[in-house]
């Protein structure tokens, strides 16, 4: 009986029982015998030719230098993303990988969204070819963002005629085909952009009107493509009529706003 | 004459030894392995681990890895090393009870009827004695009796090593003895 064996059985209190130290010299003889075989890393290690690093540490090291790099990567890409920086063809996948599988998406790049947000694009039939009396049929979603109000007055060059194209028309970028061909040569006392005569110049200052402010069917002017819901009732007669209008219309070189306003009074006897 | 050196209990391990060790000696180092390897892979047996062999192989180069900041004693080192075979098994565990559970084995319907020779050698040891007197304990008696028997520590070692109090690990180490001995004492372990 060891000494080890000899020590447990005198802390529990039964010294000398032989059965039991049989049992427990059999189990401290599990002990004896030689060294195992050390596995080869250990043996490395024995043997002095390699440093003691676990394998297990550099596995973590580098599990944990991909994970820190990507995460970097994908921060990355995320904020230039948010903020439309990427290459277009990254950023149209970004855009798209976003919509669908992200709460939230990126902006597609510039050459492929919309010029302005809010405003549909649709090609702008040239007021040359419209027939006369297709006016109102134009689509009235373009000049949404202007307000326009007025009263036109007699028909027939009498009343009151006055427009307040105010407001905005932030046709940005894409109002191309109205340069050099905007024959709007509205009649003056009803447009306050009368005296457009179509030069192109994008800076229409309304002429004071005195006319006959004859409003033709057709709109001469042809910027009544905006939503003309104000008033075209108004006296008639056949007074005279006189108007006067300034505005300037900054969207011809592509961003602007197309505040002109006018104003017109007239008089006449109904 | 002054005093003997220190020496780890019942082993040829002293603190010079372990110096040499933590320095990078390593003819120290084939010493450690040499003097407490028996008794890593007896517990790691002992306690039923699926590859005992491979297990202290690994459990010596984990403890190799982290050699200089253990305590300078010879004592200090074995109580590492079993605290570290200790950690071992219990993940080793932990992965086996993960894996799929394993049909019990049915000894009606296995067709053999000579015993391995691994059975033999156990038998001719007595391990295989030990092996089933010890599934009458429960694992924490069973894991203070090995580690004090076979890994030759103290009752303060063993604490540390099991993360108890030294109070709990006399009274598991009570209690498995005494069922030890009442399986005796009734023949229901041959001796």
């Amino acid at each position: 009986m060891t000494t080890v064996v000899e020590e447990l059985l005198a802390e529990a209190g039964f010294p000398g029982d032989g059965g039991l130290a049989g049992l427990l010299g059999e189990l401290e003889a599990m002990a004896d015998g030689p060294a195992p075989r050390p596995s080869d890393a250990l043996a490395a290690l024995l043997a002095g030719s390699v440093t003691a690093l676990p394998v297990t540490s550099v596995r973590r090291r580098l599990v944990s230098g991909a994970a820190a790099l990507t995460v970097v990567a994908v921060t990355t890409t995320g904020f230039a993303a948010a903020a439309n920086e990427l290459p277009a063809r990254a950023q149209r996948i970004a855009a798209s990988f976003s919509t669908h599988f992200l709460p939230f998406s990126f902006p597609m790049p510039r050459e492929d969204g919309p010029l302005t947000p809010g405003l549909p694009l649709r090609p702008r039939p040239h007021p040359a070819a419209r027939p006369a009396g297709q006016a109102t049929a134009l689509p009235a979603t373009i000049h949404a963002a202007a307000r326009t109000t007025g009263t036109v007055g007699a028909q027939d060059g009498t009343g009151t005629s006055t427009r307040d194209h105010s407001g905005s028309d932030d046709r940005s970028g894409s109002d191309t085909s109205r340069l050099g061909d905007d024959d709007r040569s509205g009649s003056p006392g009803t447009d306050g952009r009368s005296g457009d005569d179509g030069s192109g110049s994008g800076e229409r200052t309304g002429s004071s009107g005195s006319g006959d402010g004859q409003e033709t069917g057709d709109r001469s002017g042809g910027d009544d493509r905006s939503s003309d819901v104000g008033d075209t009732s108004g006296s008639t007669g056949d007074g005279s009529g006189s108007g006067s209008g300034s505005g300037s219309d900054d969207g011809h070189d592509g961003s602007g706003s197309d505040d002109g306003s006018g104003g017109g009074s007239g008089g006449g006897d109904d | 004459m002054g005093p003997a050196p220190a020496r780890a209990r019942g082993t040829g391990l002293t603190d010079a030894v372990v110096a040499a060790a933590q320095a990078g000696d390593t003819d120290a180092l084939g010493t450690v392995w040499t003097l407490l390897s028996p008794g890593v892979q007896g517990y790691l047996r002992s306690q039923g681990a699926d590859d005992p062999e491979g297990l202290t192989s690994e459990v010596f180069v984990q403890v190799i890895g982290k050699l200089a900041g253990v305590d300078g004693s010879a004592s200090g080192l074995r109580t590492f090393v079993f605290s570290v075979a200790h950690a071992r098994l219990v993940d080793e565990r932990r992965r086996r009870a993960r894996r799929q559970p394993e049909a019990p084995y049915d000894p009606d319907l296995d067709p053999r009827r000579a015993r391995s020779a691994e059975a033999l050698a156990l038998e001719g040891d007595g391990q295989q004695r030990v092996a089933d007197a010890l599934r009458y304990l429960n694992e924490e008696q069973a894991m203070v009796i090995t580690l004090r028997v076979l890994g030759d520590l103290s009752v303060d070692q063993a604490a540390r090593v099991l993360g108890k109090s030294p109070g709990a690990v006399k009274q598991l180490q009570r209690r498995g003895l005494l069922a030890l001995r009442a399986r005796v004492e009734n023949g229901e372990v041959a001796l």
